[in-house]
């Protein structure tokens, strides 16, 4: 063997360390020697780079996928550097190209950031919602929102109708009246009509009994004129806890019956909300429609074996039905990711399939809101169970959750829930149970 | 995806899964710079490399289904579609070809660009033979030990060392005008 192919062997890893020697004798010897190592070394050089230079034209990468009818991804290759890319199976001394790449230990259990994002957008929506109020209400009802005062109403017109606001300190006497016909209401409301009734009459007798000049009279004409009114414009609207009285009723120019209202109504809101539904009112308050998604998830088979994009997030939505103050109704929907571990014989060989398809879902939920362990006074703690179907197999839902209610229709909420999914594959059922933090938003209609 | 091994990957794309596209995608990522380098090399022509590089992956992913089991060297599996595209490719050049027509003239007094350079490599390769071109091309660019060319080749480990050896040295004789050229890129 010449002194060029101990060379060739020495860079190729091949030559043996016996020969190694015969070849540093050489070339320590040789100057020819030194001189065709140094041409070797180049030649390799120059091969790596040549290598390293090789892109894949934009086109041709494009081709691939458009051929397939998958979508052309921004990868390495379309349109990047080559030179950039991490082949695996490259340059690297001793590369086979059997298992160039990594095993599935790296399926990951770290927290994809972007999967907070859904949340900062919905919380971020409901400030702008929440702070941009008047707005909506301006463009819901096209008036005002109604600027109630707790000062003592003076000199108004007899025959003029104020829009007054009260409070009720208890929810449950509030809630109450909202739920029972007009005609049925104990409510105080009545017994303030009979007072203000009551108070025009003395009104009434004790104008009669003196004399009067003309502008009295025209007074007079204008109180007998006056009919006292039926209260029958009383809504219910809850706010931070808080059931709201909103009734139109007459300010009387008499500083006794100001007075008695002044009493009645000293706790006023500053700001409602809208008074009544855009919806007819057979849908007053009864229905909710759900939006929520869900993150840190945990599962078992874990972990998911997708970080997937932000569209990989888990979202439901529901329209619920409420039965009453606690117990609420209704059907929920979705679509998240599950991950699967199921060993399933393929021509007679047993194959364990690792995967996590996206499935939707839909189920029927019952919700109860403890509203008696109410906190901070506008939050209600509350429990729901869906039963639900999906494609592959049947689901159980569980939640607990606590609502944030700052508004009479829209609460945020925050709780944990748990799923299980089960899926029978070749007369086998596997399972799939899921825990994760769910959040999400609500509207009363 | 990512974390997934090939194998894995290559499951998705044989049971024909939902995340089969994306898993295609991510082996593409993992091996399009070697397959392309291959072809090109081997065949020498920009055109007929991308074709076949084409191929090879659209074979790839629709042939992955029929597998009846799954594949445990899937950088095998592109290697063997890619070399049987390409020798078809050579067959069917030898009808009208004849490699020894081709040849490479440098010019010691020019002063090459980077691109030239590496023209000249291409160029150099060329006047090869197929056969002492692809397990040259297999050891040296590649990194391809010796047992897994002469797998792929069909040939001994002796020969396969052999055919390297005089490609070698032959490519190195082409270009030594030029070698220490080498040292600016």
């Amino acid at each position: 063997m010449n002194t060029e192919h101990l060379i060739h062997e020495y860079l190729d890893g091949t030559l043996s360390s016996d020969q190694q020697g015969e070849l540093f004798a050489m070339l320590a010897a040789d100057e020819m020697a030194r001189e065709e190592l140094t041409s070797q070394i180049r030649l390799q050089t120059a091969l790596r780079k040549d290598y390293a230079a090789v892109v894949v034209p934009a086109d041709t990468a494009a081709g691939i996928f458009s051929e397939l009818g998958l979508p052309v991804p921004g990868a390495p290759g379309i349109g990047a550097v080559s030179g950039a890319t991490t082949s695996s199976s490259g340059t690297v001394a001793g590369a086979e190209i059997a298992a160039p790449v990594s095993t599935v230990t790296g399926a990951s259990t770290s927290w994809d950031y972007r999967r907070i994002i859904p949340l900062l957008l919905l919380l971020l929506s409901f400030a702008v919602v929440y702070s941009g109020r008047d707005i909506v209400h301006q463009l819901l009802y096209g008036t005002a929102v109604v600027q109630s005062t707790s000062q003592q109403p003076s000199q108004q017109s007899s025959q003029q109708l104020t829009q007054q606001s009260t409070i009720s300190s208890s929810p449950l006497q509030s809630h109450l009246s909202d739920r029972q016909p007009l005609q049925q209401r104990p409510s105080q409301e009545t017994s303030n009509s009979e007072q203000v009734v009551r108070s025009y009459n003395r009104l009434r007798r004790t104008t009669s009994g003196s004399g009067h000049d003309n502008a009295e009279g025209t007074a007079e004409k204008q109180q007998e004129a006056f009919t006292p009114p039926v209260y029958d414009v009383t809504t219910t609207e809850r706010f931070g806890g808080y059931d709201i009285v909103l009734s139109s009723a007459p300010t009387i120019q008499s500083p006794e019956i100001v007075r008695q209202r002044t009493t009645e109504f000293s706790a006023v809101t500053p700001l409602a909300w809208p008074a009544a539904s855009p919806l007819p009112m057979v849908l007053d308050g009864d229905f909710e429609l759900i939006a929520r998604s869900a993150a840190f998830r945990t599962s078992n088979p874990e972990p998911d074996l997708v970080v997937g994009p932000i569209m990989d997030q888990p979202w439901a939505l529901g329209i619920h039905y409420r039965l009453s103050d606690d117990h609420v109704l209704g059907i929920d929907g979705g679509m998240e990711r599950l991950p699967q571990e199921f060993t399933r014989v393929d021509f007679g060989v047993p194959t364990v399939y690792r995967q996590a398809p996206v499935i939707p879902w839909v189920g029927l939920t019952y919700r109860l809101d403890v509203n008696d362990a109410r906190l901070f006074s506008s939050v209600v703690p509350s429990a729901s169970v869906t039963a639900a179907w999906t494609q592959i197999g049947p689901m159980a839902r569980a939640q607990a959750l606590l609502r944030f209610t700052p508004e009479s229709r829209m609460s945020i909420f925050l709780g944990v829930e748990g799923s299980l999914t089960a899926y029978p594959i070749q007369s086998t059922f596997f399972t799939t149970s899921i825990l994760q933090v769910t959040y999400g938003i609500s509207y009363r209609f | 995806m990512t974390t997934l091994s090939d194998t894995d990957l290559f499951e998705h794309l044989r049971m024909a899964t939902p995340d089969a596209g994306v898993a295609f995608t991510e082996l593409y990522r993992r091996h399009h710079h070697w397959a392309y380098a291959y072809c090109l090399k081997v065949l020498g022509r920009e055109e007929e490399a991308k074709d076949v590089f084409q191929e090879t992956f659209i074979r790839v992913y629709r042939t992955a289904p029929q597998s009846d089991n799954p594949v445990t060297n899937v950088a095998g599996l592109i290697m063997r579609v890619c070399r049987n595209l390409c020798l078809n490719v050579q067959r069917d050049r030898k009808t009208t070809v004849e490699i020894e027509d081709v040849h490479l003239v440098v010019d010691t007094h020019h002063h090459y660009e980077k691109d030239e350079l590496l023209d000249l490599i291409d160029a150099a390769l060329d006047c090869l033979d197929a056969e002492d071109r692809e397990v040259f091309v297999l050891r040296m660019y590649h990194d391809i030990s010796y047992d897994e060319i002469a797998r792929q080749t069909g040939l001994t480990v002796a020969a396969v060392k052999n055919r390297v050896w005089r490609a070698k040295s032959r490519i190195k004789v082409l270009l030594a005008p030029v070698l220490s050229e080498f040292d600016r890129l």
